[in-house]
């Protein structure tokens, strides 16, 4: 199971989050959880991942910060990709994930579950 | 000696008498000091011929004629006095005629033998013996002498300044002057019965002239400075033409013809009679300009400053900065103690600028009225008593000149007296005269734009005062904005996250996540998904409404190409048109270029106009979408077989939150800000969008987008 497709889901709201590592892991990945930003920060600084859905609203350190740290201290292990999954549309925001380093900015509320999978299977499929 | 003083004196006052006259022959005040002068000259002719006349007989005649002109002196005086320093006689006709009469009469009196009955010899002395006439003689001598000291006097309290210095000069002239004269040579001929000091009397008129001319030299006394620098100069010619004329005859006389030379003495008196003709106007050149250096120290040339004025008047525009420079000028050049503008406006004044003065002069309303009132500058020295001459009193002014442009009268000039303490000459006067007309148009010239400046001052503030509120509106606003920003994406966000949690868990029961649900359930779960979906579009319309409007929206433009566009939203719709069993067909695509546009935008106003299309149009029906080339632009087409939409409700469709009201009765709601969010975005392309429909007939949604 060592080289299954590893991705974490950072996410706050607890019926999110277990919806995503539920379908996810459905889909077949290897699926670690964080529910705040610092949570989130000490794992993504171990490096390693595949993919990262990453949320923006969260507590003790928001999605912006949290890139900002990854932008200024790469880990020596990188995270191939981070993509954005939220539900606040700010244009503004959407511009500073991507400049740092986002892959994708997705809105979840436009999305059903599958639809999710399909996006991520995307992201991982696109070199 | 005798002779010399009589010559001297004689002299003296005949030049003085005649340059006073021909200064001003108008003048009541110059006549009769010219008159008086003319009467002192004569009389100290006659003074010396009758103490030395030849027989006893002959000097009686003398003395008695000499009595004539000592007859008008007094009341000469007492004119003047009262005259003085004005150009009219300032006495009641019956008066004059009065004392006219009365001089006649002593006149007559004079050479009668009633005045002086006999003239005695007695050894160096002649005793002329007075009659009972001689009362007549010293009532009109000693009595006007009275009334012109009395008249002298009493003007003297009124008087300051200027005149006070000019009065007490004349004053103390006339006073010594006949005080001498009455003592010596009335009281002492006929008290003493003594003429010893008869010959003396001439001398006295000399301190009368003494202090006349100190009064001119240093008061310039009725404008005659030019006359006592003549009078000095003439005087010391003759002087010098008789001292080289007698030198002359007396050396020539003595040392070469003899003293029996009569001939030869007129001979060698014309010759030199030549040589001072000859040499005299180029000695009275010489000795006019000596007396001119003595007596014009502080002279200036009418044209130096009037230019100087000119050029201040045609440079300076600024109100303070115009009066300040031509005050300036006035009081250094004309040398003035102090002078003010007192400007008006409508009979109002409007303001004092003054130069000189210990406190801004402080006239009222009514004051500048009475001197506006007259026609000519107001001098005081020049004034009858009057209201005017108080005003300038209270107020220690010596001249107050009319400014007027245009006839309307703008302002004054007043005028303190000069440094010096002299009065205003006539070049003075002149300068003034010609300079106030020309002060009063600049003045007013400066006024106007004064009026302008201060209009513009304030129309700057009040722009800068706008313009500031508005900035601080602005900055409001901007915070407003960005509040109003800030609110809207985090209450979206707020409400997104718990409708993606429903919609995603009745996704996940709809399709088999937890297992098989009867189909009730699945109905009824369906209508929550759709439901919560709708909750989402609306919200997502809410803020794309919301960044349209705030100017947010940024197209993304780039080419694409139109036909993949059209099969992707075919394939978008594909699953849902079968679901209703209604036709979607797309139209064949004749070949097109790339479209430049923002490709998501357009996307989602086909999405729109396809999904509207797909909701209201019932079963069997059919959707077409069309695209093809109209000249520069290209147009996008949506045509259903739906219930169509009243024309009158036309106009409503894309506005926010307005459907056509036979749409509202259909089954299938929308959010109502679709058409409005696609018509905004068709014209942030520059486009237009349209709808044709006919009731029971089907619509169509037509766009065109512009192709360069």
């Amino acid at each position: 199971m060592e080289d299954k497709t590893k991705i974490l889901v950072v996410e706050d709201d607890q019926a999110l989050r277990d919806l995503y590592v539920i379908i996810l892991q459905d889909a077949g990945f290897a699926v670690d959880q964080a529910a705040d930003g610092e949570e989130a920060y000490e794992l993504l600084k171990k490096g390693g991942y595949d993919l990262v859905l990453l949320d923006i609203v969260l507590p003790k350190l928001d999605g912006i910060h949290l890139l900002e740290n990854l932008h200024q201290s790469p880990p020596s292990l990188p995270n191939k990709k981070i993509v954005v999954l939220s539900n606040l549309g700010h244009d503004e925001i959407i511009g500073n994930a991507i400049s740092l380093g986002a892959s994708g900015y997705l809105i979840k509320s436009d999305y059903t579950p599958d639809q999710i999978v399909t996006r991520v299977r995307e992201f991982l499929n696109d070199k | 000696m005798e002779l010399a003083i009589s010559i001297f004196t004689a002299i003296s006052n005949l030049v003085l008498g005649l340059f006073t006259y021909l200064k001003n022959p108008k003048s009541a005040t110059h006549q009769l000091l010219a008159f008086l002068a003319a009467q002192i000259s004569i009389w100290s002719i006659l003074n010396y011929i009758s103490l030395h006349a030849p027989t006893e007989a002959s000097t009686l005649f003398w003395i008695r004629v000499d009595m004539l002109p000592g007859a008008p002196m007094g009341p000469t005086l007492y004119l003047l006095a009262n005259t003085f320093p004005g150009r009219k006689i300032n006495i009641s006709r019956s008066k004059l005629t009065a004392i006219i009469f009365f001089v006649l009469l002593t006149m007559l009196l004079a050479i009668s033998p009633y005045m002086f009955t006999a003239a005695i010899f007695e050894s160096s002395n002649i005793r002329a013996v007075p009659g009972p006439a001689i009362a007549v003689f010293m009532l009109n001598f000693i009595g006007f002498s009275l009334l012109t000291f009395i008249k002298l006097v009493s003007r003297l309290k009124k008087s300051f300044g200027l005149e006070l210095a000019q009065i007490r000069y004349l004053l103390f002239g006339i006073i010594s002057t006949f005080t001498l004269i009455t003592t010596t040579d009335l009281l002492g001929v006929v008290l003493l019965k003594s003429s010893f000091f008869v010959p003396l009397g001439p001398l006295y008129s000399l301190l009368l002239i003494g202090s006349i001319s100190y009064s001119i030299v240093k008061h310039r006394f009725l404008d005659i400075r030019l006359v006592v620098a003549r009078t000095v100069a003439y005087t010391l010619l003759v002087l010098i033409v008789g001292f080289v004329y007698g030198l002359g005859v007396f050396a020539i006389g003595k040392f070469i013809t003899g003293q029996q030379a009569a001939i030869n003495d007129v001979v060698i008196s014309t010759a030199l009679a030549l040589v001072m003709a000859i040499s005299f106007q180029r000695l009275r050149l010489f000795l006019e300009r000596l007396t001119d250096k003595i007596f014009y120290k502080e002279s200036y040339d009418t044209n130096n400053v009037l230019g100087e004025l000119s050029k201040v008047m045609a440079a300076t525009l600024h109100l303070d900065n115009l009066t300040h420079s031509i005050l300036e000028i006035l009081v250094s050049q004309l040398r003035l103690s102090k002078a003010a503008f007192i400007l008006f406006d409508d009979h109002h004044i409007s303001s004092v600028k003054s130069e000189g003065f210990a406190s801004t002069p402080d006239l009222d309303e009514s004051e500048v009225d009475f001197l506006s009132q007259t026609r000519d500058a107001l001098v005081f020295e020049d004034l009858d008593e009057s209201p005017q001459k108080a005003i300038l009193r209270r107020l220690n002014l010596s001249a107050a000149i009319h400014l007027r442009s245009e006839g309307v009268q703008i302002g004054l000039l007043v005028l303190g007296e000069k440094q010096s303490g002299d009065p205003y000459s006539h070049q003075d006067l002149q300068l003034l005269e010609i300079f106030a007309p020309e002060a009063a148009v600049a003045i007013q010239n400066s006024e106007s734009y004064e009026e302008i400046r201060r209009f513009n001052i304030t129309l700057q503030e009040e722009v800068e005062r706008a313009t500031s509120d508005l900035q601080s509106a602005n900055e409001k606003l901007k915070i407003l904005d960005k509040a109003k920003d800030e609110f809207l994406s985090l209450a979206s966000h707020e409400l997104r996250t718990p409708m993606t949690a429903i919609k995603s868990y009745v996704w996940m029961v709809l399709n088999g996540k937890a297992g098989v649900q009867n189909p009730t359930s699945q109905k009824y779960l369906q209508l929550v998904f759709d439901s919560t979906q709708r909750l989402i579009n609306l919200v997502n319309d809410m803020l794309d409404i919301s960044r349209i409007e705030s100017g947010k929206v940024q197209l993304r433009l780039e080419p694409f190409a139109v036909s993949d566009l059209m099969y992707q939203v075919m394939e978008e719709f594909k699953a849902r048109a079968a679901d209703k069993k209604i036709t979607l067909a797309l139209d064949p695509i004749q070949p097109l270029p790339s479209l430049t546009a923002d490709r998501d935008k357009v996307l989602q106003v086909l999405e729109n106009l396809v999904g509207n299309a797909l909701k209201f149009t019932p079963s069997e029906g059919k959707i077409t979408l069309t695209v093809a080339r109209k000249e520069n632009f290209i147009e996008f087409s949506v045509n259903d077989t739906g219930k169509g939409i009243a024309e009158a409700d036309f106009p409503k469709l894309f506005t926010k939150f307005e459907r056509g009201a036979p749409l509202t009765t259909l089954s299938e709601p929308g959010t109502g800000l679709g058409l409005y969010l696609c018509k905004q975005y068709v014209q942030l392309h520059k486009g237009t969008i349209n709808v044709k429909s006919k009731v029971d007939q089907g619509s169509t949604f037509s766009f065109t987008l512009p192709l360069g």
